[in-house]
């Protein structure tokens, strides 16, 4: 092997393994989301939709893929290739935890978000559209 | 050179893009109170208000500033001796826009090609709905500054001789939820053209050509579609320009995103340009990659 090409595969396996380091040291240092209430009259808001409508919860899935598929992933693990770089984890939406919120709550955060989660009042224009994430979001379940 | 001497359809430009900015004005009001979205709404039939080389009905949400990029290579006719046209001479648009209600978008932008200035104001007036209105209607007009030296406008050359107009009329509809079309009719003025469209145009509206457009979307998944368009100047000249324009691509697009990459036969990127100039034949291959790139902030 020729001098300049050693230089280049060393150069090449520095950038890698700095890579590597960064990614791993980014996925240590995600703090787990703090506690975030939503208010009452989310908490008992009811769907303007019916959430097991399957026509609903295909439109939300479409939503999903869109707008949220590239950090929660597209099972809502947490695990979409823009998750990893949060300062926050996006959390596990299969879990009994997550589940356990009313329809409000999900609804509510979905649609205001906070710090890192985006506001989607603007972006997604119908509000059918955020109860239609919703239905898609209690499909996540394990 | 030759400066135009029919003022009226320079002042049809002007009343078209008056009448553009005026609705707005008219009902921004109105636009406000109906944010509140209706259930009988049928979304937007495009993900974008850029859509190759044309536009949309499709505006982003009130409130939004909108970043574009768009970017033309050098025709694909020279294969590998120039990376097909990736190394060659390129056009690159760069604009911003801005939503001031959910129906009005204004915007100005910069453009390599003749070194344009350009102001655009589009104005959506009708909305697809579910047993309402079935298509979503909007009118779109731009005014471009021609910034080339002086020289180039001839010996008479007054400053206004850098102005060209665009106007148009856009129908859309979608028809279900993988696919979505628009038609197009407009109309393009330039204060001044070259001396050799009024020797070899078919009639005396050298300064002008009507121009129609159609579009089409075919969606593959949530974010993907495969995207069509063909535009014709409809008063051409006996050398055959300005050629068709005909595109054929790729759209990936994200909440706050999209992407086109495509295939087409215009250098140019105003639609007033390719309009009245577009002097690559598509039929003899003359095609180059494209693509356009959006980015949105709403406030």
């Amino acid at each position: 092997m020729k001098k300049g090409q050693k230089i280049i595969t060393l150069f090449v396996t520095a950038l890698v393994a700095i890579m590597f380091i960064m990614c791993i040291t980014a996925n240590a240092q995600q703090a787990k989301a703090k506690p975030w209430p939503a208010p009452d009259k989310y908490k008992t808001m009811k769907p303007a939709v019916k959430l097991s409508d399957p026509a609903v919860i295909a439109n939300g899935k479409d939503l999903w893929a869109k707008n949220c598929k590239s950090c929660h992933g597209a099972k809502g693990l947490g695990d979409g290739p823009k998750g990893a770089s949060l300062k926050t984890n996006p959390g596990d939406f299969s879990s009994a935890a997550f589940q356990s919120q009313t329809d409000g709550e999900i609804y509510y955060k979905t649609s205001f978000g906070r710090d890192e989660m985006p506001s989607y009042e603007k972006k997604i224009v119908d509000v059918n559209d955020h109860w239609a994430l919703v239905a898609f979001m209690r499909t996540l379940k394990k | 050179m030759h400066t135009s001497t029919i003022g009226i359809k320079r002042r049809l430009f002007l009343c078209l893009l008056f009448f553009a900015s005026g609705i707005g004005l008219t009902f921004s009001q109105d636009s406000v109170v109906s944010q509140t979205p209706t259930k009988s709404l049928v979304k937007a039939p495009f993900e974008s208000g850029y859509f190759i080389d044309e536009q949309t009905v499709v505006q982003p949400p009130a409130h939004t500033l909108q970043l574009i990029l768009q970017h033309r290579f050098g025709t694909i006719q020279n294969g590998w001796q120039d990376l097909a046209g990736i190394w060659g001479s390129s056009n690159i648009r760069f604009g911003l826009d801005y939503t001031i209600t959910k129906n009005l978008l204004v915007g100005i932008g910069t453009t390599k090609l003749k070194t344009y200035q350009d102001i655009q104001v589009k104005y959506t007036f009708a909305h697809q709905q579910k047993g309402g209105c079935p298509l979503t209607i909007a009118v779109y007009g731009d005014a471009a500054l021609n910034c080339l030296n002086k020289s180039t406008f001839g010996s008479s050359f007054k400053w206004t001789d850098r102005l060209a107009y665009f106007g148009e009329f856009m129908f859309a509809r979608r028809f279900c939820k993988e696919f979505s079309a628009q038609f197009g009719i407009g109309w393009v003025h330039f204060n001044q053209v070259d001396s050799t469209m009024k020797e070899t145009h078919v009639n005396s509206l050298y300064n002008d050509n009507l121009y129609l457009s159609g579009i089409g979307r075919l969606k593959i998944s949530p974010q993907s579609s495969i995207i069509l368009s063909y535009s014709q100047s409809v008063f051409t000249y006996l050398n055959k320009m300005p050629w068709p324009n005909v595109g054929l691509g790729v759209e990936i697009s994200t909440s706050t995103h999209a992407f086109q990459i495509f295939i087409s036969a215009a250098q140019g990127i105003l639609p007033q340009e390719i309009a009245m100039y577009n002097d690559h034949n598509p039929y003899n291959g003359a095609l180059l990659i494209g693509f356009n790139i959006t980015r949105l902030w709403t406030f």
